[in-house]
C-alpha cells in the first residue's frame, strides 16, 4: 500500500469513527436529559372557573359531548348555563410529554369521531379586552341532527397557543431548562343552532374569563 | 465502503427503536403502507448504479460530520419532546448523511436519487387527508348538482333523498395519491430522459389520482341513488377498493410508456 493511500485509509478511518461518536451523541444527551428532569408527577388541582352572569350546573349529563382524551394527569369539567345558551368547558392537563401521555397524540380529539363529523374548521383570533387575545382553533361538527361550535387550544407553561407544533417547541424548551411540565388542553363547546357567528359570541364570554386569568 | 457500513451498522443499533416505531407505523398505517417497498427499492437502485459507484473515488467529508451531528441533534429535540415523525426523519436522512461522510460528496451524487427516495420511508403528509377530504366532497357534490340529483352538503357530509353520506379520512384518497406519486418518480426515473416529459407525467400522477378517487366517490354516491344504500355501501368495500386503483395506475403507467424514451441511450444513474 503506498503511504499516500494509507493516510487516506486513516482519515477515512478517523472520520467514520467520529460520525459514530457524533451518531451516539443524540441518544446519550437525551438520557442526561431525561435522567435530569424528573418529571414531578404532582397531582395539580384546577380551580373552578367562575363565569359571571352563568349559572354553573352541577354535571355535564350529555356523554356525546366530551373530547377524547386519553391519560391525562389531570383535568376538569364545567357546564354554564344562561338562558338558552349552554357551555361545556373542559380542561386536561399533562405533566408530561412521552410515550402516549402527552397532550398532543393523535388519539387526542376535541369530540368524538365516532359520533360526530367534521363540517368545517379553522382558526378564530379571539380579542381580550385590554388582555392579549388569544388564538383558537375552531370546529364545527355535525351528528347530522344537531351541529356543535367547538374551540380548542392549548396552554403550555401558562401560556396559551393554539398550534400543536408550539406546544411541542414549549415543552421542549421547558424540559430542556428543567421546568415543571404543565400542559392543557382547553375544549369549549356549545350548540351551533343559531349559526356560528352566535355560538362563537356564546363562547367568547368564557374564553374572555380564561385569557383574563391567565 | 466498509467503515460507511459500520457507521450504519452502528446507527441502526443506537436508534433500533425508533425504526421499530417506523416499521410499526408503515404496518399500523394504512396510508403509510408503501413504507415496506421503500426499502427495497433503494436498494435496487443503489444495486443499479453500482457500476458508476465502483469507478468512483471513494474519499470522506469532514463537512458530512457537521450533518451528522445536527440530526443526532435533532434526534435528541425530538426525543425530550416526544415528536415521533422528526425522529423518523432524522434517523432516516441520517443514511445519506453519512453517505456524504463516509464515502465522500462524489458517491453521493451517484447516489442522489436512491437517496432522495428515501425519504418517502418517512410516515408523513397526514395533514393532506383534510383538504383532500373537501376537495372530494367539493367534487361529488358538483357532480351531483349536474346529474340533478337533490344534494344538501355540510361539510363533509352530503345528504342525498336516498340517505347520508360522509366523505370520511378512508375516502379522502391520500393512499392512492401517495402510493401514485411514490410509483410515478421510480417510473419517470426509469422510463424518460427529458425533465419536461418527467414533470408532465409527476404533475399528472398528483391530479389524476384526486380525480380518479372524486370520481369512485360519486359513483359510490350514485349507486345509492340508483340503486339501494347497502348497494353503495358494498360497491365501496368489494368493486372500488385498490383494484380500481390499480386499474386507474396501469392505464397511466399504459399511456405515459408511449412516450418512452430510448432505454439503451437513457442513463437514469445520472
Amino acid at each position: 500500500m503506498k503511504p499516500e493511500e494509507k493516510k487516506q485509509g486513516v482519515r477515512q478511518l478517523l472520520v467514520a469513527v467520529v460520525a459514530m461518536v457524533l451518531i451516539v451523541a443524540g441518544p446519550l444527551a437525551s438520557s442526561y436529559t431525561n435522567r435530569k428532569y424528573q418529571n414531578p408527577g404532582k397531582s395539580i388541582k384546577l380551580e373552578a372557573v367562575v363565569l359571571p352572569g352563568w349559572a354553573k350546573l352541577a354535571d355535564i349529563q350529555d356523554r356525546d359531548v366530551k373530547p377524547r382524551v386519553q391519560k391525562a394527569d389531570f383535568s376538569m369539567e364545567a357546564r354554564y348555563a344562561k338562558g338558552d345558551d349552554v357551555i361545556d368547558l373542559y380542561i386536561y392537563g399533562y405533566t408530561s410529554n412521552q410515550g402516549g401521555k402527552e397532550i398532543i397524540n393523535h388519539e387526542n380529539t376535541a369530540y368524538d369521531r365516532k359520533l360526530w363529523v367534521k363540517a368545517k374548521q379553522g382558526q378564530y383570533h379571539v380579542k381580550g379586552g385590554s388582555a392579549e387575545g388569544i388564538t383558537v382553533n375552531e370546529v364545527l361538527v355535525s351528528n347530522g341532527k344537531t351541529e356543535r361550535l367547538i374551540h380548542y387550544f392549548y396552554s403550555v407553561g401558562g401560556d396559551f397557543v393554539h398550534s400543536p407544533y408550539k406546544v411541542k417547541s414549549k415543552e421542549i424548551l421547558l424540559k430542556l431548562f428543567s421546568q415543571d411540565l404543565d400542559s392543557r388542553l382547553y375544549v369549549i363547546s356549545t350548540n351551533a343552532k343559531n349559526g356560528i357567528p352566535a355560538a362563537r359570541e356564546v363562547l367568547i364570554n368564557l374564553e374572555h374569563v380564561l385569557i383574563a386569568g391567565k | 465502503m466498509r467503515y460507511f457500513l459500520a457507521a450504519l451498522l452502528v446507527m441502526v443499533v443506537v436508534y433500533h427503536e425508533t425504526f421499530f416505531s417506523l416499521v410499526w407505523v408503515w404496518s399500523h398505517s394504512g396510508t403509510f403502507q408503501y413504507g415496506f417497498l421503500i426499502i427495497p427499492l433503494v436498494v435496487y437502485l443503489v444495486w443499479k448504479r453500482r457500476e458508476p459507484l465502483k469507478e468512483t473515488r471513494i474519499t470522506c467529508s469532514v463537512p458530512g460530520l457537521v450533518l451528522v451531528f445536527g440530526l443526532s441533534l435533532l434526534w435528541y429535540a425530538a426525543d425530550i419532546g416526544g415528536v415521533q415523525v422528526v425522529k423518523h426523519f432524522s434517523v432516516i436522512v441520517m443514511i445519506p448523511a453519512l453517505v456524504i461522510t463516509c464515502l465522500g460528496v462524489k458517491a453521493f451524487r451517484v447516489l442522489i436519487f436512491p437517496m432522495a427516495y428515501l425519504l418517502f420511508a418517512i410516515p408523513a403528509g397526514e395533514s393532506l387527508v383534510y383538504p383532500l377530504q373537501m376537495i372530494t366532497a367539493d367534487f361529488v357534490y358538483e357532480a351531483l348538482k349536474l346529474t340533478s340529483i337533490p344534494v344538501f352538503r355540510e361539510g363533509q357530509l352530503l345528504h342525498i333523498p336516498a340517505g347520508t353520506f360522509e366523505v370520511a379520512e378512508a375516502c379522502s384518497g391520500i393512499r392512492f395519491l401517495m402510493a401514485t406519486f411514490i410509483l410515478s418518480i421510480l417510473y419517470v426515473s426509469l422510463t424518460y430522459r427529458s425533465t419536461k416529459k418527467r414533470v408532465i407525467f409527476l404533475a399528472f400522477s398528483l391530479i389524476v389520482p384526486v380525480i380518479a378517487n372524486g370520481i369512485r366517490a360519486f359513483l359510490i354516491v350514485l349507486g345509492g341513488h340508483l340503486i339501494s344504500m347497502e348497494a353503495a355501501k358494498s360497491a365501496d368495500h368489494v368493486i372500488f377498493g385498490w383494484q380500481f386503483f390499480g386499474v386507474i395506475m396501469f392505464l397511466m403507467f399504459w399511456i405515459g410508456a408511449r412516450w418512452r424514451d430510448d432505454l439503451e441511450k437513457a442513463d437514469d444513474t445520472k
